[in-house]
C-alpha cells in the first residue's frame, strides 16, 4: 500500500511536469551524444570499438547512479524544508522503510526513462546491445540495492546537516572514479561500492555472457558487499536520524 | 475525566546546551483544549515536539493513557508552526490521500468525513488546486485538516493563527471548537494571539523560560486576576496631587488636569480611596474609564511577575 500511494504520486508528478520530465530526458539523450561522437572524434577511433560500447553501458549506469543518490539526498532536503519530513516520521511507518519506498517509486519512474533513453542512444549510434532482459535486471537490481546503502549514508548525513550540497558535488566524480577502478587487478577493489556490477553488466551487454556464466566467486563480490553496504548504510541513516531527533532538526529551521 | 496525556517531570536540553523545557509537569484529558502560552523562546514548540516524539526528552517521562510513550504514537498528530507539512507540488485531495496512505489509512474510508470537512473550512471549491497555489491560510486550513482525519485522539496545533486574516482565524477556530466537540479529540493550542486563546481554549498552560508558572482554567485567570483597570480624569487644582500620591495609584499631572489611573478588583479599597478623594477635593471629574481585564492582560502580569521573582 505504501509503495503504491508512493508510485501514485510520482506518475502524478511526471505527468504534471510532463515538459520537464520530457526535458531530462532529451537532455540525457543529448549529452550522451555529444561525449560519444566528441570522444571518438578525439581519439579517433573506429566506432565499432568495444571501449564505444562499453561507454553506452558505463553512460546508463552513471545516471542510475546519480538518480538513486539524488533522489535520496535531494528529497529528504525537499521534505524537511517543507515539513512534511515530520509528517512522514509521525506515520505509522519507520523513517527508513518510507524513504525506501519513496525512492522505489522514483527509481521505477526514472529506470522506465533510461530505457528510452538507452534505446534511443542505441538506435542513433547504430550499436544495439545485448539485452538479457533477466541478466541486466538481476545486476541491476544488486547494484540498487547496494546504491541505496551508499544513498542512505548521505541521506543521513542530510538528515543532520542542512547544508551538504557543497561536499555532495563530488559524488558524481566519485561514481565515474568507480568506472576505471581495475577491478581484475585485486580482489579487494571488488569490494568498492557497485565497481563489481558495473563491470559484470558490461560484460552481459557488451560481451553477451548471461547470469549463469558467472561463477561463485563472481556471485560472492556481487551480493555480499551489496548486502552489507546496505544494512551499514541503514545503521547509519538509522543513526542519524536518532541524532536529527534528539537535535529536532528533521524540519528546517 | 480521563487523562489522556502526562507530562511528568519533562527536561529538554538541547545537544546546543539550550534548556529548552526544564522539568514540567501536566495532564491533558479527553476532548479538551488547552491553549500553551509563553513568550518566544518559552518552549511551546519544544513542548509539542516531544508531545509528538519529534524529539526526545532528555529526563522525565510521557505517559500516553497512562503508558509510559516509548516511541511515536499514532494516537497524536501535529500541524508545526506555519503554512509547512504540505507537498506543494500536490493538489490538496493528493496530499490528503497521500498523507492518509502513510497512516495505513484508506482514503474510501474518509471521503465523507474529507469533503465535510472542506465544506466547513470554504475549501470544497480548491480541492484539485496546487498546494503551491493557495493562500496561507488555505494551506493551514489543508493542513489542519489532514491532522484531523486519522484516528488521532489529540491534535497539536502549532500557532494554527500566524498569519492568517480575521476571517481565517474565525473558520480554524470554528473547526477546532468542532474537532473538540463532535471528533471528540482533544486538542492542544500554541499562540501568541491572546483573543484567539481566550475564546478557543477551556484552559491553558502557561510557560516562561522553559518553567510551567501557571495553569488554569482561562475562566480562573480571568477571575485570579479580577481586576478592572480605572482611570479617572479631573481639572487641576492648586496641589491636589499631594492627596493622591499617599494612595498607591499613578498620577499624571497635565497642564490643566490630572490623570490618575490604578488596577482594582471588585470592592477593592483603593477605589472607594480614591473616589473619596475625589469628593473631599471637590474635583471636577472629565472622565472615568473603567474596563475589564483581558486574558493578554492577565498573561503579561503573569509573566512580569515571574520575571520581577527571578
Ligand atoms: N532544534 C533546536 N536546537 C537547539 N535549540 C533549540 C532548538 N529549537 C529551539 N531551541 C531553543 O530552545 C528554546 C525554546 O524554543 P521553542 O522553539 O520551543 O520556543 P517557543 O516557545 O516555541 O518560541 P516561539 O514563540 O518563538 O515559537 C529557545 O531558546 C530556542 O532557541
Ligand atoms: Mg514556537
Amino acid at each position: 500500500m505504501l509503495l503504491v500511494a508512493n508510485f501514485k504520486k510520482e506518475l502524478i508528478m511526471f505527468k504534471r511536469y510532463l515538459f520537464n520530465s520530457l526535458g531530462g530526458v532529451i537532455t540525457l539523450y543529448i549529452l550522451f551524444l555529444c561525449m560519444f561522437y566528441g570522444y571518438n572524434a578525439a581519439t579517433s577511433l573506429p566506432t565499432d570499438s568495444t571501449n564505444t560500447d562499453f561507454m553506452v553501458v558505463y553512460y546508463a549506469f552513471w545516471m542510475l547512479a546519480l538518480f538513486v543518490y539524488q533522489d535520496m539526498v535531494y528529497s529528504i532536503q525537499e521534505e524537511s524544508k517543507l515539513g512534511t519530513l515530520e509528517q512522514i516520521y509521525m506515520s505509522k511507518f519507520s523513517l527508513a522503510r518510507i524513504i525506501v519506498s519513496q525512492n522505489i517509486a522514483k527509481l521505477l519512474v526514472n529506470i522506465t526513462l533510461l530505457f528510452v533513453v538507452i534505446f534511443a542512444i542505441m538506435a542513433t549510434t547504430g550499436k544495439w546491445l545485448h539485452f538479457d532482459l533477466f541478466s541486466v535486471s538481476v545486476i541491476v537490481l544488486l547494484a540498487v540495492v547496494n546504491l541505496f546503502g551508499i544513498g542512505f549514508i548521505f541521506g543521513g548525513l542530510a538528515l543532520i546537516f542542512k547544508k551538504i550540497e557543497n561536499f555532495l558535488q563530488i559524488v558524481p566524480y566519485c561514481i565515474l572514479g568507480v568506472f576505471l577502478v581495475p577491478v581484475g587487478s585485486n580482489p579487494f577493489l571488488k569490494l568498492i561500492p557497485t565497481a563489481w556490477e558495473v563491470r559484470i553488466l558490461g560484460n552481459i551487454m557488451v560481451g553477451g555472457i548471461s547470469i549463469f556464466d558467472l561463477s561463485a566467486m563472481d556471485w560472492f563480490f556481487l551480493v555480499v558487499p551489496s548486502i552489507v553496504y546496505f544494512v551499514i548504510g541503514l545503521a547509519i541513516f538509522n543513526k542519524c536520524e536518532k541524532v536529527a531527533v534528539d537535535r529536532a532538526v528533521l524540519g528546517k529551521h | 475525566m480521563k487523562s489522556i496525556i502526562n507530562f511528568s517531570g519533562v527536561t529538554k536540553k538541547y545537544p546546543s546546551g539550550t534548556l529548552a523545557v526544564d522539568n514540567i509537569s501536566f495532564d491533558i484529558f479527553e476532548n479538551e483544549i488547552v491553549g500553551l502560552l509563553g513568550p518566544n523562546g518559552a518552549g511551546k514548540t519544544t513542548i509539542i515536539k516531544l508531545l509528538c516524539s519529534l524529539t526526545n526528552p532528555t529526563e522525565g517521562e510521557i505517559y500516553i493513557y497512562d503508558k509510559l510513550k516509548k516511541k511515536k504514537s499514532t494516537i497524536i498528530s501535529v500541524v508545526l508552526e506555519g503554512n509547512r507539512n504540505l507537498y506543494w507540488k500536490l493538489t490538496v485531495l493528493e496530499n490528503i490521500k497521500y498523507m492518509l496512505a502513510l497512516k495505513g489509512i484508506k482514503f474510501s474510508d474518509r471521503t465523507t468525513l474529507v469533503d465535510e470537512l472542506l465544506t466547513k473550512m470554504n475549501i470544497d471549491d480548491k480541492k484539485d488546486a496546487l498546494v503551491g497555489d493557495l493562500s496561507r491560510g488555505m494551506q493551514q486550513k489543508v493542513a489542519v485538516i489532514i491532522a484531523l482525519i486519522d484516528d488521532s485522539k489529540i491534535i497539536l496545533l502549532d500557532e494554527p493563527t500566524l498569519g492568517l486574516d480575521v476571517e481565517s482565524v474565525l473558520d480554524i477556530q470554528e473547526l477546532i471548537r468542532f474537532i473538540a466537540k463532535e471528533m471528540s479529540k482533544s486538542v492542544i493550542i500554541t499562540s501568541h494571539d491572546m483573543r484567539f486563546i481566550e475564546s478557543t481554549c477551556a484552559r491553558a498552560i502557561i510557560i516562561n523560560s522553559g518553567k510551567k508558572i501557571a495553569e488554569n482554567t482561562v475562566e480562573e485567570f480571568k477571575t485570579l486576576f479580577a481586576k478592572k483597570s480605572v482611570k479617572v480624569v479631573f481639572d487641576k487644582q492648586d496641589n491636589v496631587e499631594e492627596k493622591f500620591e499617599k494612595l498607591n495609584v499613578n498620577i499624571n499631572s497635565k497642564n490643566d488636569s490630572v490623570e490618575v489611573d490604578f488596577s482594582c478588583a471588585d470592592n477593592d479599597d483603593i477605589f472607594y480611596e480614591v473616589m473619596e478623594a475625589l469628593k473631599d477635593n471637590k474635583c471636577k471629574i472629565n472622565d472615568i474609564t473603567y474596563s475589564d481585564i483581558d486574558l493578554e492582560t492577565v498573561f503579561l502580569e503573569i509573566i512580569k511577575n515571574d520575571r520581577g521573582e527571578k
